[in-house]
């Protein structure tokens, strides 16, 4: 095999993966609750992902190669209804949640330059739909593409952070008083929404079957793309506090927007266009592509219905972008536009894949004690000690999901409902189509096993036949 | 009394032995194994076997175990002979670079070696393991 992606390859895959617009409503939110202190929660929740991504490491370790990734570690840690709690949840529904996100911060970037002609929802679902029918068309923009899609994200962010920081922007600088509040308790809850800066890193993991040494490079790259994340937006916090008055900053609904053109005026506008159309084309795409991916890989595990990796003549999943095409364009339609509503949504999608973190760590731990005498090419350093703080601190950030008392009510009835939907669906597919124990994890040459496509047909077959398995 | 000398051998699947060459091929991995003790390597290639699986796929193993008939497949031998101070180690490092997780990964048989002679100095144990004094 021709190994081809080194170190650069990797963190610039990571840093893209992390890089979103909706971003900025996170660092907004925070910068403009506490200014310049909101550094010591991003630093946190840095170091919590860091943390995560180690034990997905350890995990990777265990099952290399595997294309669902998680829902494979978790089925072997902690059984099949935490599986699809966590799998279904952490990702099919949080990125449900991430990509209108994304089409919103799209869409009123769009309506600013549109004027009142054109209502914000159409850029918003008209971007969806296209990026639904491109990927059902099988088109898939090549890595390539997005790398250089990541890369000018990337090189973007850290001009306009930079600039910002060291005051060197065209526009007037904002006479403010650096902190806001300086008191840890109005910081660290702020925890929850810097953590939206630092999910997806571990969508590195599947690119180790064509990395170089990954042994050594997943895990590295992995911390340094969330270290080169948490800089960039260290440093935009220093920017906003140079060129955007810190209330109008909190209440703006493209912050980004905001900023570029106070500190570069009417060029900054045009930039910010141009990140803002790649950063919606680049991520919801990437949701869709991922999602599919993971939603075959469980379908193949027999964790989802069948009809999840049905494919069409183009070889897409089409079951999967319908369906996440379908809501991803019902939440858009529904008006989503105030920098509230999309951090309504990012800090849903952050609270499920909060728990998807809590189970990686949780697995580690049981796979450690399991089996312990498997061969590992990386171990977390510390042991347990990564894993526990670790788990707090999710815990933490989800107990502080929101600093707004009535949002954070709001995100857990949400989140209340569809866990509960989600135990009951699981519930019954495990009792009654896999027939297999709810809390047992399954032998990881079973979940190895079960990649394989004749190993379900056959298991059907027999099954049929009224064979005992 | 323990033997100064030991024979580790792996068996497994020609994939993975031929994986095992590939980064035998590799600076980083002969510096590994060199530091570990290890100054020479015998791979037997060409013969055939199976494990306990009976040779059969991983599916067809999981579903339906010690029904299927025995199936021989192309596997290798590895052998290394190394000090019995430095085995503990260096099956440490096999392990790693040997497991995928998938059944085949195969086994590792360690042994004691009475003694070892090199043939052209006439050198014994330690000698014969290591470069000759000769040369």
């Amino acid at each position: 095999m021709n190994k081809k992606i080194g170190m650069f390859g990797a963190i610039s895959t990571g840093v893209g993966m992390l890089i979103a617009t909706s971003c900025f409503i996170s660092s907004a939110s925070g910068a403009s609750a506490v200014g310049t202190p909101f550094v010591i929660a991003i630093v946190i929740a840095c170091i919590a992902n860091m943390m995560a991504v180690l034990s997905i490491a350890e995990l990777n370790a265990i099952m290399p190669n595997l294309t669902g990734g998680i829902a494979q570690y978790t089925l072997a840690g902690l059984g099949p209804l935490i599986t699809i709690i966590t799998m279904v949840g952490g990702y099919l529904i949080s990125n449900v949640f991430a990509a209108p996100a994304e089409g919103a911060m799209f869409a009123n970037i769009m309506a600013e330059l549109a004027g009142d002609s054109i209502p914000p929802e159409v850029f918003s679902v008209g971007i969806t739909v296209i990026l639904v029918v491109v990927n059902l068309m099988g088109v898939n923009m090549s890595t390539v593409v997005q790398e250089v899609v990541a890369t000018f994200m990337v090189i973007s962010l850290v001009i306009l952070s930079l600039v910002g920081a060291f005051g060197a922007g065209s526009g007037e600088t904002v006479r403010q008083a650096a902190v806001i509040s300086s008191d840890l308790k109005d910081i660290l809850p702020l925890t929850a929404t810097a953590f939206w800066f630092f999910i997806g890193a571990e969508f590195i993991v599947p690119l180790a079957k064509d990395m170089k040494n990954p042994k050594k490079n997943v895990p590295l790259s992995m911390i340094l793309s969330l270290g080169i994340m948490g800089l960039i937006q260290i440093v935009m916090v220093f920017g906003f506090k140079n060129y955007t008055p810190w209330a109008a900053l909190g209440e703006a609904a493209s912050p980004h927007v905001l900023y570029a053109v106070a500190m570069l005026g009417k060029w900054g506008r045009y930039w910010m266009i141009v990140v803002a159309i790649f950063a919606a084309v680049s991520t919801q795409n990437s949701i869709i592509c991922s999602v599919s991916e993971i939603c075959c890989g469980m379908a193949k595990m027999n964790l989802l219905p069948g009809f999840f990796q049905k494919k069409n003549a183009h070889g897409a999943p089409y079951f999967v972008i319908l369906i996440l095409g379908f809501l991803t364009c019902v939440i858009e339609a529904s008006g989503i536009s105030t920098g509230e509503q999309v951090s309504f949504l990012t800090l849903t999608c952050s609270l499920f894949w909060m728990m998807s973190y809590i189970t990686s760590h949780v697995n580690v731990i049981i796979l450690r004690k399991k089996m312990k005498n498997v061969p590992r090419s990386y171990k977390t350093p510390f042991y347990p000690v990564f894993q526990a703080v670790g788990i707090l601190l999710q815990v933490y950030m989800m107990l502080h999901i929101s600093t707004d008392s009535i949002q954070r009510m709001n995100i857990y009835k949400l989140c209340f409902v569809l866990f509960a939907g989600l135990c009951v669906y699981s519930f019954f597919w495990v009792k009654y189509r896999l027939k297999i124990s709810l809390f047992k994890g399954v032998g990881i040459h079973q979940v190895m096993t079960m990649e394989s496509p004749a190993y379900h047909s056959i298991k059907r077959a027999l099954a049929r036949e009224g064979k005992k398995l | 009394m323990e033997a100064e000398f030991s024979r580790i051998e792996i068996m497994s699947s020609t994939g993975k032995v031929a994986d095992f060459i590939h980064k035998l091929g590799k600076e980083e991995t002969v510096k590994k194994l060199t530091g570990l003790g290890v100054t020479g390597v015998t791979i037997f290639n060409n013969v055939i076997g199976c494990g306990v699986q009976n040779g059969q796929a991983e599916y067809a193993y999981e579903l339906l175990p010690n029904q299927l008939a025995m199936q021989l497949l192309p596997k290798s031998v590895v052998t290394i002979i190394c000090e019995t101070k430095m085995v503990d180690e260096l099956i440490e490092f096999l392990k790693v670079e040997l497991y995928t997780g998938h059944i085949g990964d195969g086994k590792i048989f360690v042994s004691d070696i009475r003694n070892i002679i090199r043939v052209r100095t006439g050198e014994e144990g330690v000698d014969a393991l290591n470069i000759s004094a000769n040369d």
